[in-house]
């Protein structure tokens, strides 16, 4: 944890959620779009295209989360202070609810059709 | 060229001493900084900028619009008691229902939060005062002139009738045409600009301005919920800001923004509203929420069970209710898959909520509770809040929602959530609080009469409401015919809603009474753990006598020989040869006093550039719209005036330092530059709104295709350069000072204005051949766009000339350059908002069609 940038280690305590926040907009954006340009009437292999592009999008924001995760496990070894390792562990906590929050507003993608 | 002062002189101990003798007196030091930290009184008392002044005043202040907002709703509960009631008829009703909700969310809970805040942060991180006291003030004007507006409205029998969430087109000039509506719009708007100032003054003080020692693990919760929430006003104000401003052009220049006929879509006032109006649930009740976590762990007698838990599930709502909106507009017609988008994240916000319930009631559980008079209130919010929050899993629910939506169920709902979630906690604060504040306890038997009256009195009103609700009496009628089964359970509400008030009309008393007559209260009457009780009650206007050092989240339970300790000067700052306003800055996350944050005199700056603003606004409201420029440049000068007072025109030697710590004026993280990072945090929430509402009438709107816009690509690309040039300047101008090449400096601060202003006549040249903003909404949002950089432009030119000036005025230097650090940040905003703003309305409809 570099405490050379204050400010950038505290906002990427919130990385996960900031993650899932992305995720969320991206989903609702490319849905209205999406519905928008009629690409809910194309298929691919017999699947709804839109919904296909909208399933993409939600895995890349799990490789997302994946990443921060990998990097919050390399860096957390340099976290010495207390303030330091209070900081690694919030940030924990938050990736696993921005994880949990991504898989839990992003799984309909998979079952519903996407402009009725 | 003197070396650079920096942090480095002889360290503070463990209790933060310098090792240098203590001279003076506890009584004398007193005196001392009493002298130091005078603020005048009587009318001269309007000057004063002192967060302990300015915090009581928003509180006071707030309290009178809660009893203006309870007054509405009696007036509300008497026509509706019985069927076909007519005490006054649908137009005066309308009015009464708009303005309850107004004052409630605008002048009552936001302020309210806001002056709790300013009173309590300083106290509580050890602090002497916030970063930016004149900015507090000065959020309080605001929000004073822009209450009165409305409050004037309401006098004049003009208050706004649209219902407090002011859609259109209801709330358009061909619905609304009278001066109502602008009321609103206008007085609203005015009362924001006090919100975000305090968003920022709290987020830069909680950040910076602590006591020696309280890094960010042990900070206590309170401060946590006041920076969460005050990041969510960042975020959540600017979007109803930008509607507001959008509906009235709509109102006054026929900008058609909303009207469908013309590509305007009344669903983007929703939208706009919304983006606002759910985190507002949230912004009111993370801070109760905040009051609670603070006096459980004190009346349970022990520290709060999972603090990063709570930290992690607060943050954690911050971020998830800013995906609940749409779930006030399932029936508007959005795709199902989107709907599922936002019942989900509706549902998911109730689990960090839960968590901390389970960690108050695991606190209670671990510890020896005490069933003290805050408390009492508190296991009311527990109550009730948990009851909101059950039916507010209710109506995150699609299928339900559709069938009460609109109905007193989601009165009812909304009550539980507001009234659970502030007032009960509100009340527990205040009682808790007060000894600290006025310096004598309440009574507590009547505080308890006063609570089981509320307590019944709002169960009474409000959980009858939910069966009102489903026997379908729809909101906002203003009478109804009998025989429909609603006439039993309205009068029963109406009955409740009084009782309710009896309640709070004692309070009210309690605290009168215990003001004046209450019985002395000793210093901690609770035996709390939180440095606001090791002050003095009532406090003095410097709050520590000396700052002291901590190493624990509750200092007080670790040591209780902390007070005198303070007093006897043992901590940093003691202030022995105080002789300006001055309080410790320290490192961001680990709590390490890095700087010596000077604080400004009483001041009538404040007052002025409110006055001002209240004049801008208020010849809008008359229609004045040439005249009004003349407040916003009143406003403009009076800043200037004030930015023109902060700083030194001298680099700091060693008789500026204190406890070996610099002035804030050398250092890297100054409050100054931090305030405009956050203040364009908004800005850029705002301009993203404004972005989305340009792609929203572009894609999405129904109603004629927007028109092409004509081919103005040179003036485009003439300013995308101009803008370029007035950024890179001002960097090279920073490292120009930086190299002592004081000249140049100048020379490249008068070359970014010259730029600025060559940006603004190109992007005005564009202007004459695109379509008239009056044609179609695509155009009004393009031309909004373009204002909004013209405005940022001129502003940044506004700041390179004063950069300069104050260079050459002696005020800027290689190590003093927090003016020239904000000069940067702007345009480094104003040119990259420029370059997207341009690319998407010249560059991108070349690309995708609409």
């Amino acid at each position: 944890m570099s405490h050379a940038r204050p400010l950038r280690t505290i906002a990427l305590t919130a990385v996960g959620l900031i993650i899932w926040s992305i995720c969320f907009v991206v989903l609702y954006a490319a849905l209205s779009l999406g519905c928008a340009a009629g690409l809910h009437e194309w298929s691919l292999f017999g699947v709804r295209a839109l919904n296909v592009i909208l399933g993409c999008l939600w895995l890349v924001h799990f490789g997302l989360l994946g990443s921060a995760f990998l990097v919050l496990w390399r860096t957390q070894r340099q976290a010495q202070a207390a303030s330091e390792r209070f900081l690694v562990r919030l940030t924990c906590m938050l990736i696993v609810v921005g994880s949990a929050a991504t898989l839990w507003v992003g799984f309909p993608v998979l079952l519903l059709p996407a402009c009725a | 060229m003197s070396e650079r002062p920096t942090s480095g002189g002889a360290p503070p101990d463990d209790r933060g001493h310098d090792g240098a003798s203590r001279m003076l007196s506890a009584v004398a030091r007193h005196r001392r900084l009493n002298r130091v930290w005078h603020n005048p009184s009587g009318l001269r008392g309007a000057s004063a900028v002192n967060h302990t002044v300015v915090g009581k005043r928003f509180m006071a202040t707030a309290l009178f619009f809660f009893f203006v907002g309870g007054v509405l709703a009696m007036l509300i509960r008497a026509q509706l008691a019985t069927p076909d009631h007519s005490l006054f008829g649908h137009e005066l009703y309308n009015q009464f229902f708009t303005m309850h909700g107004t004052v409630m969310m605008f002048l009552f809970a936001i302020p309210f939060i806001e002056g709790l805040a300013m009173y309590l942060l300083p106290k509580m991180l050890g602090s002497r005062d916030l970063a930016y006291p004149r900015l507090s003030s000065f959020g309080y004007w605001c929000y004073l002139f822009g209450g009165l507006m409305l409050l004037a409205s309401l006098l004049a029998g003009v208050a706004p009738d649209s219902g407090w969430f002011f859609y259109t087109p209801l709330s358009s000039k061909h619905y609304t045409p009278g001066i109502n509506a602008d009321f609103w719009l206008l007085g609203v708007t005015f009362v924001e600009i006090s919100a975000i100032c305090a968003a920022v003054e709290f987020v830069v003080s909680i950040l910076t301005v602590r006591t020696a020692g309280m890094s960010l693990s042990r900070m206590p919760l309170f401060a946590w919920y006041i920076l969460v929430t005050a990041f969510m006003m960042l975020f959540g104000f600017p979007p109803l800001i930008l509607g507001s401003i959008l509906l009235e052009l709509e109102r006054a220049f026929d900008w058609p923004f909303f009207d469908a006929a013309r590509g305007g879509d009344p669903i983007l006032w929703q939208h706009l509203f919304w983006l606002f109006g759910h985190p507002e649930v949230y912004i009111i009740f993370l801070p109760g929420a905040a009051i609670v976590s603070t006096l459980v762990p004190v009346f349970a007698g022990r520290p709060i069970v999972g603090y990063t838990l709570t930290v992690a599930s607060v943050i954690s709502i911050g971020f998830i209710s800013f995906g609940l909106w749409v779930h006030h507009m399932y029936t508007v017609g959005i795709p199902h898959l989107a709907l599922v988008f936002f019942s989900a994240a509706s549902m998911l916000v109730a689990v960090p909520t839960a968590v901390q319930f389970f960690v108050w009631i695991a606190t209670l559980w671990q510890g020896r509770p005490r069933l003290e008079l805050p408390m009492l209130y508190l296991f009311g919010f527990l109550v009730v809040f948990v009851f909101g929050g059950l039916t507010g899993v209710m109506v995150a629910l699609v299928p339900f929602d559709w069938q009460v939506h609109d109905t007193h169920f989601v009165v009812a709902h909304m009550h539980y959530v507001l009234v659970g979630g502030l007032v009960f906690p509100m009340l527990a604060g205040i009682y808790y609080w007060f000894p600290l504040v006025a310096g004598r306890r309440t009574f507590p038997s009547l505080g308890a009469i006063a609570f089981w009256l509320i307590f019944i009195g709002f169960n009474v009103t409000f959980l009858i409401m939910h069966f009102t609700g489903l026997m379908g009496m729809p909101r906002r009628i203003y009478a109804y015919p009998t025989g429909l089964g609603w006439d039993v359970p309205n009068l029963v509400s109406s009955i409740g809603g009084f009782v309710m008030s009896m309640g709070l009309l004692l309070v009210l008393i309690d605290l009168v009474l215990s003001w004046s007559a209450g019985r002395p209260s000793r210093r901690d009457p609770w035996n709390a753990g939180t440095l606001e009780w090791a002050l003095p009650t009532p406090p003095p206007f410097y709050n520590f006598a000396s700052q002291p050092a901590v190493s624990d989240r509750n200092p007080l339970w670790l040591d209780s020989s902390l007070p005198a300790r303070i007093a006897a000067g043992q901590g940093c700052l003691p202030g022995d040869n105080a002789v300006q306003q001055e309080t410790l800055g320290v490192e961001m996350i680990s709590g390490r006093p890095n700087k010596l944050v000077v604080l400004p005199r009483p001041s009538w700056l404040p007052l002025w550039s409110g006055i001002a603003m209240a004049g801008f606004f208020l010849l809008v409201l008359a229609k004045l719209y040439w005249l009004a420029p003349i407040g916003l440049a009143a406003a403009l000068c009076v800043f200037l005036r004030w930015g023109w007072e902060n700083g030194a025109r001298r680099d700091p030697g060693p008789d500026d330092m204190r406890d070996g710590l610099p002035p804030h004026h050398v250092a890297d993280d100054a409050p100054g530059p931090l305030g405009v990072i956050f203040t364009l945090v908004a800005d850029a929430t705002f301009f993203a709104s404004l972005l989305f509402g340009y792609a929203y009438v572009w894609l999405i709107a129904p109603g004629p295709t927007p028109p092409s816009l004509a081919d103005p690509n040179l003036a485009a690309l003439l300013a995308a350069g101009a803008l370029g040039a007035a950024w890179a300047a001002v960097i090279l101008g920073e490292r120009a000072l930086v190299a002592t090449r004081q000249v140049n400096f100048d020379l490249f601060m008068l070359a970014s204005a010259g730029a600025g202003i060559g940006a603004v006549a190109a992007t005005a040249a564009a202007f004459p051949h695109m379509p008239s903003p009056t044609s179609h909404a695509y155009a009004a949002v393009v031309a909004m766009l373009i204002a909004y950089v013209i405005f940022h432009v001129v502003v940044g030119v506004v700041l390179s000339a004063f950069a300069f000036a104050r260079r050459r005025s002696g005020f800027v230097s290689v190590y003093r350059r927090i003016d020239v650090r904000v000069c940067r940040i702007w345009w480094i905003y104003t040119a990259a908002t420029g370059l997207v703003t341009l690319t998407a309305v010249f560059a991108v409809p070349g690309v995708v069609p609409a």
